[in-house]
């Protein structure tokens, strides 16, 4: 509803935003293999660290990455939920927190790289692999519905997505290395 | 990592992404895995990326999705996202060859139009991406498209190739990175300064000119030195202000910032050419640097003199001199003037047709008939033009059109906006607007009626009508908002609407502190809101389409009749006090001769349907009138004298299934007590209430528990209270009243009684308790539907339970009226008027004869009831009329308050600091002392002629509508930051020529549109282009895209298909279904559009329903504004969507089918004049020869993919609501709507030239 007359500020919230937005996938990556693949909790952590994010906006310094800025303080908001969650919710051991997190952040780079190999291979999947991740991920069906849709056992569904994940991941990785070879 | 662990971990990974949860063990295995091998790690981790990519990825799947399933025209659109450049050989290679592929399918359009008809293929494949697949593919467009494809002759169509080539290209240009991207935005914003301020001064000073202040200087101050040394004190840098005379010449201590007629003494050129960035003017934070150009200027200016001036637009209107010989127009005058010193000539005037379709379109909004521009051609008459403008200008048209453009400034919409964004009426309000323009109501008049309509003495319905203005804003009924907080934005957002349109202000700049530019102080700001926060209107709006406060607006035709209705009740009222005068003797005389047995009669007699009297010995009880013996005394109930009441009384058990009713559905009596709540009726009795009663119960009722309770009841609640309830549907639409006290006293006799007068509101409901009027509450009011249900009337409770368990009732009575005080009292105590009838009439008390008088007024004088009779039949009239009745929200002033606000800090609502009464800034004329200090007082200040903004606003407005850019470009800010007028001298006759005609509207267009200026050619000038390329010298006549509304009106006008009904709640013509549900929250009675149908798809874009959340998407494409806050000024862009839509919303696709029915039908047999037919029709001209050679072309290449092709051609010709002729072939009427859809397209008809 806000629509206000632009100024600069307007045009400068416009350009953090779009930065945040464009982030969200490897954000969300990368909270949720802190999470140890735990969708609630890293919907909850997430949610904190944009809000974190948007506040500290003005800390940002123009020409750095942003991934990394904002994935150290995802860090720091995996670290307080976890201390909110109770012990049995949590899936990953303290110990592991940081390997996990260094290897996200070596990963988390280059958002845009990705972004347009995942273009490249969404279009190289399987029909029915890709079939299935549009309803996934673009129409939001969960497994149980879009079991029900096919007549397959969710199990079938799942594994389905598991292997189109799995076929996307490679298809990035050699987009990559054919990139930059 | 072993195989054995990569298909564990694989395994824990799923389950956990699908949501179930592992067991401890399986953590623990995860854990130990992930522990022990980098490469599980970075496999574990790259799969949680992926997953997060693709649930945050909409945009690339939502291309692919679109790519994929639905398009099948995939191959001729290049999507964009497709990342070519790291494809292998191979996938290089297909693509490639799906270049070629698409490149055949383009093959085989013609010459001519072929980037419309190419466009017609793009569109359709985007349309269907932009508005869901089902509506354009059902539509039978796509199989257009494939039609057209195929029809091929071979030859290459360039121009869409590169088109396509284009766009290709730009996609493998190195893409941006975020980052990189950021950075290049953030260095934008730092480029372009504060605002987008305009360049420094529209015109520039010639050499050997002086330097004019307000032309050359002050942009060059407000740009550079106001933001830290102008009007806010709050950031005032160094206690020095340059944005007055006194600040910039001020003594600073041996030194001024300005020392007039010497530069290298003022302080100001030594800061501004100094080097040093400790020292330099502006300092390099601020990102601002000044040219050399500009530091000349400043210099310069000093040298000659530093002469000050004030703010041009904030100085006096005062009217320009000009010598009438030189020509007879003053506009040409200044314009011509203007253009001398730029070199360049006027343009001769435009053709005859060119002319009429000019001032058609700009008059009415809609193009002129081939009719009417051959009768304006062929007219010899000298002032033939003139005669046109008159006959526009006195068109309904007319207002039709300039309402369109308030409606844009007043902010108009069909619903509130914020959260549900329910409906709103407030239609009637953008009906005044029309029709004031039409009856060219002065502007001043036109002012005060919207701003103060209501407090005019004796504001007529449509006075207060008009004060809707201030009513458009967006409103909440959010759960959980503070209240103040909303009527703070509702302050606000009056100011800023006023602010904008009345005085081109940004007020807005002002609510949090002082103007960065302008002399407005923030408290000024609060002064002015003050004159609006004196309303009686609540913060939330109920989600109700008639949020109050709010008026009955009678149909058109109803209203006088309705005012004359309002005044025969006054005059009603009058006429019974005066009989009440004139009605002693006659009273004497029926007094001495009265009985007591007359007063029985008397009460009982007059519309009695039912009483509750004696029971026989077979257990039936009489009704009141002979031989109707319904009542049948159920299980439990007993019937016996009692000895207290001396009467009959019934007595009920109580048991589940003991009841009793007035008969069964449908028997006469139940017909009769059949009452609405448009009927009056009364009804109660006497009534025992036992001793500990535990629940409510229904003492007489009839009122259905399996239907919401619909229906009506006389009412005790746990032993305390009684009431009434009159239901439609519990508790959303009825009504409650209640006593307010807790009268009931259990085990004593009590005569309970309730009348209602058929007003469906609360406070037609009066409570009696022993003949007394009781003080009630009614805790729902808000009925408007019916009341009546089958189920039967029941005494002692409702259709199932509300039982009166050991209650007792005695001479229950119905009436089909509502009883007065004084019947009701003699109910209740009919002794107390036998008594007095039984005493001598000269033994009466003073007491008793007033007591009879009233009694006498009430039931038995003749006149009384002949007058009361007549009253009734108005009342009911009245309520016919109100039925038919729209509501609209209208401004109303609490009462007995003064209007105040607070200056908020920093513009928040629960800052609330120094308390302000109403004030105008001081910058401006001060109120005139008599003035009063309210939205009166306000509107008046403006228009007073004093008023230096009001008129140069207003002119500036009307001129940016014909012209398509005001004299100041910038038409909603003429403060210092806003752009000066390209001809000050023009803006300034005009104002002053709009106040002296007494702001008369038709006046200043009549003046503006005869004016050679107005009348030139528009044709493009190369020489004129490369000095002025905005024309704002006006070297041509203006030309620009035609805005959404008249696009949609001229199709539908020149089709025929335009339905020409005024006025009325919104219509929902075409648009693509589930836009609404998207946005609205699923209760919102806007969730869902339905689409109208028959006439109101038809009507003038004005009055299509706008939905705030979700504006009509045809229109919001051409750059109509969402209506959420004042808007003065359109965007005029041009973007492929708008093609799109012209050529493909089913709202064109339908006009384009009837244009080429007309065609056929009125163009003759050849298909020679039938294209002459269509070029008339359209284009309102003759064709030229090459334009026909065309047009032909066209149509043969329609005719090649439609003739004999039904299936394809009825998918075009079935897009619409309207039936398609029979008499017709559909192949070649299929071929004209593509001929005619192409016509539409032409830059002529989108354009106003």
């Amino acid at each position: 509803m806000a629509l206000t007359r632009k100024t600069p500020e307007h045009d400068e919230n416009q350009a953090f935003t779009d930065l945040m937005r464009e982030h969200q996938g490897p954000l969300r990556g990368y909270v949720l293999s802190m999470m140890g693949g735990d969708h609630a909790a890293t919907d909850d952590v997430l949610q904190e660290t944009n809000l974190v994010l948007f506040k500290k906006a003005d800390q940002f310094e123009v020409g750095t990455s942003f991934m990394a800025w904002a994935s150290r303080v995802a860090f720091f908001e995996v670290m307080r939920a976890r201390r909110q969650m109770s012990r049995d919710r949590l899936v990953l051991d303290d110990g592991l927190l940081d390997l996990v997190a260094a290897e996200a952040e070596v990963q988390g780079d280059r958002y845009e790289a990705k972004s347009k190999a995942l273009a490249f291979c969404l279009r190289k999947l399987g029909e029915r692999q890709r079939a299935m991740v549009l309803k996934r991920y673009y129409h939001g069906r969960t497994v149980a519905e879009l079991a029900a849709e096919t007549g397959q056992r969710a199990n079938a569904v799942s594994q389905l997505l598991f292997r189109a994940r799995q076929a996307l991941m490679a298809c990035v990785e050699g987009y990559r290395g054919r990139a930059q070879g | 990592m072993k195989e054995t662990e990569q298909k564990e971990l694989e395994e824990l990974l799923m389950k956990q992404l699908m949501g179930e949860l592992l067991s401890g063990d399986e953590v623990a295995r995860l854990n130990a895995i992930l522990e022990e091998s980098d490469e599980a790690r970075a496999w574990y981790v790259a799969h949680c990326g992926m997953e997060g990519m693709l649930r945050e990825e909409e945009g690339l799947l939502g291309a692919l999705a679109e790519e994929m399933g639905e398009v099948e025209l995939g191959k001729v659109v290049a999507m964009p996202g497709v990342g070519l450049a790291g494809g292998t050989g191979e996938e290089e290679a297909r693509e490639e060859q799906a270049e070629e592929e698409g490149a055949d399918a383009r093959r085989g359009m013609g010459v001519g139009m072929r980037v419309v008809a190419a466009c017609l293929v793009l569109g359709v494949a985007v349309w269907g991406i932009m508005a869901g697949l089902q509506w354009a593919g059902e539509s039978g467009l796509g199989v257009v498209a494939t039609s057209v494809e195929s029809g091929g002759d071979g030859s290459v169509d360039e121009e869409v190739g590169l088109a396509v080539e284009g766009t290709a290209e730009r996609q493998d240009e190195a893409v941006l990175s975020p980052e990189e991207a950021y950075r290049m935005k953030m260095l934008a914003v730092v480029g372009t300064g504060s605002m987008d301020r305009p360049p420094t001064g529209f015109e520039a000073v010639a050499d050997g000119e002086q330097v004019d202040f307000n032309r050359d200087i002050r942009p060059i101050l407000s740009e550079y030195c106001f933001h830290c040394h102008g009007p806010d004190k709050a950031d005032r840098a160094a206690n020095l202000r340059v944005d007055t005379e006194e600040g910039i010449f001020e003594d600073l201590g041996g030194y001024a910032a300005v020392v007039p007629g010497k530069p290298e003494e003022s302080e100001l050129m030594y800061r501004v050419l100094h080097g040093d960035e400790d020292e330099v003017m502006p300092p390099p934070e601020s990102n601002k640097v000044m040219t050399p150009r500009e530091k000349e200027l400043l210099s310069r200016w000093i040298e000659e003199g530093a002469k000050w001036r004030d703010h041009w637009a904030f100085e006096p209107v005062e009217r320009p001199e000009f010598s009438e010989s030189d020509n007879e127009n003053a506009i040409d005058t200044f314009v011509l003037a203007r253009l001398k010193g730029t070199g360049l000539k006027a343009s001769p005037e435009a053709d005859r047709e060119t002319l009429a379709r000019r001032v058609t379109l700009d008059l009415t909004g809609l193009p002129p008939t081939p009719e009417d521009v051959r009768a304006f051609v062929s007219d010899e008459r000298e002032d033939a033009y003139e005669q046109l403008v008159d006959r526009l200008l006195a068109s309904p048209r007319f207002g039709e059109h300039r309402a369109r453009y308030w409606l844009d400034a007043a902010r108009y919409a069909d619903t509130h906006g914020f959260h549900f964004d329910n409906m709103r009426s407030v239609w009637p309000y953008r009906d005044w607007v029309v029709n004031a323009f039409n009856a060219n109501m002065p502007f001043d008049q036109f002012t005060i009626e919207q701003l103060a309509g209501d407090l005019l003495p004796d504001a007529t319905l449509e006075q207060k009508i008009a004060t809707g203005f201030n009513r458009c804003n967006p409103t909440t009924n959010e759960g959980g908002v503070i209240n103040e907080e909303y009527l703070s934005i509702y302050g606000k957002d009056r100011v800023e609407t006023t602010g904008t349109v009345f005085m081109g202000l940004t007020m807005n700049c002002t609510s949090c502190h002082d103007h960065k530019f302008d002399p407005l102080t923030q408290k000024e700001y609060y002064q002015m809101e003050a004159f609006f926060r004196n309303t009686t209107q609540p913060a939330r709006d109920g989600n109700k389409p008639d949020s109050p406060p709010n008026l009955i607006v009678p149909p058109m035709e109803d209203r006088p009749r309705w005012a004359e209705i309002a005044t025969k009740m006054v005059a009603f009222e009058r006429r019974l006090r005066k009989r009440e005068q004139a009605a002693g003797p006659e009273f004497e005389e029926w007094a001495a001769a009265a009985r007591p047995g007359d007063f029985e009669k008397r009460v009982r007699a007059t519309d009695l349907l039912y009483q509750l009297e004696q029971a026989d010995e077979e257990g039936s009880v009489n009704a009141a009138v002979p031989d109707r013996k319904v009542l049948t005394l159920g299980k439990g109930l007993s019937w016996q004298e009692d000895t207290e009441r001396s009467a009959g009384v019934l007595r009920f058990g109580g048991e589940a299934g003991h009841k009793i009713s007035l008969g069964r559905q449908n028997d006469k009596l139940s017909r009769e007590l059949d009452f609405d709540r448009g009927d009056a009726f009364s009804y109660g009795g006497w009534v025992k209430v036992p001793v500990g009663m535990k629940a409510g119960a229904a003492v007489v009722s009839r009122m259905d528990e399996n239907n919401s309770q619909k229906g009506w009841d006389l009412w005790v609640d746990e032993g305390s209270r009684f009431g009434v309830h009159l239901i439609a549907s519990w508790p959303k639409n009825a009504i409650k009243v209640l006593t307010k006290n807790k009268v009931i006293k259990p085990g004593e006799w009590m005569h309970l009684f309730a009348t209602y007068d058929g007003s469906g509101k609360a406070s037609g409901v009066t409570l009696f308790l022993n003949g007394k009027r009781q003080v009630t509450t009614a805790s729902v009011d808000k009925l408007s539907e019916s009341i009546r249900t089958p189920t039967p009337v029941w005494l002692g409770q409702r259709s199932r339970k509300a039982l009166f368990k050991d209650g007792e009732v005695s001479d229950i009575r119905i009436y089909e009226r509502r009883l007065s005080g004084v019947e009701v009292a003699a109910l209740a105590d009919s002794e107390h008027f036998e008594t007095i009838l039984a005493t001598l009439p000269e033994e009466r008390t003073k007491e008793q004869l007033d007591d009879l008088f009233e009694y006498y007024l009430e039931v038995v004088d003749g006149p009384m009831a002949r007058i009361r009779r007549e009253k009734g039949e108005l009342s009911t009239e009245k309520r016919g009329i109100q039925d038919r009745s729209a509501i609209t929200l209208v401004m109303e002033e609490k009462e007995g308050e003064k209007p105040v606000s607070h200056v908020l800090n920093r513009g928040e609502y629960d800052q609330p600091g120094e308390e302000v009464g109403p004030g105008v800034p001081e910058v401006l004329p001060p109120m005139a002392d008599d003035l009063p200090r309210n939205r009166l007082g306000f509107a008046k200040w403006l228009v007073s002629g004093e008023h230096p903004l009001t008129a140069r606003v207003t002119v500036n407005r009307y001129w940016q509508e014909l012209f398509g850019t005001g004299l100041v470009k910038s038409s909603e800010d003429f403060g210092v930051m806003g752009e000066p007028p390209s001809h000050p001298k023009l803006i300034d006759w005009l104002a002053a020529e709009f106040m002296d005609s007494g702001w008369d509207v038709k006046h200043l267009f009549r003046s503006i549109v005869t004016s050679d200026t107005y009348k030139q050619s528009s044709v493009f000038r190369e020489d004129a282009y490369r000095i002025d390329p905005e024309n704002r010298f006006l070297a041509r006549g203006p030309r620009f895209r035609l805005d959404a509304e008249v696009l949609r009106d001229q199709a539908l006008y020149v089709s025929g298909l335009m339905v020409d009904t005024m006025g009325g709640p919104g219509v929902r013509p075409y648009q693509p279904p589930g836009l609404w549900k998207v946005v609205a929250y699923p209760r919102s009675d806007t969730a869902n559009f339905v689409q109208d149908e028959g006439d109101k798809l038809y009507r003038r874009t004005l009055y299509t329903f706008w939905k705030r959340t979700s504006p009509p998407p045809s229109l919001s494409i051409l750059d109509a504004p969402e209506r959420e806050n004042c808007v003065v000024r359109r965007e005029r862009t041009n973007t492929p969507l708008q093609a799109l839509v012209m050529m493909n919303d089913p709202q064109f696709v339908e006009a384009s089918r009837h244009l080429a029915i007309r065609v056929l039908r009125e163009g003759g047999a050849e298909r020679s004049s039938r294209i002459e037919r269509l070029g008339w029709l359209v284009l309102q001209r003759p064709l030229e020869e090459d334009e026909r050679a065309v047009l032909e072309e066209s149509l043969a290449i329609f005719e090649g993919a439609y003739l004999g092709n039904e299936e394809d051609a009825r998918g075009l010709l079935e897009v619409g609501e309207s039936p398609v002729p029979g008499d017709l072939d559909v192949g070649e009427l299929a071929a004209w709507v593509m001929l005619a859809n192409q016509m539409m397209n032409l830059d002529e008809v989108v354009n106003k030239n």
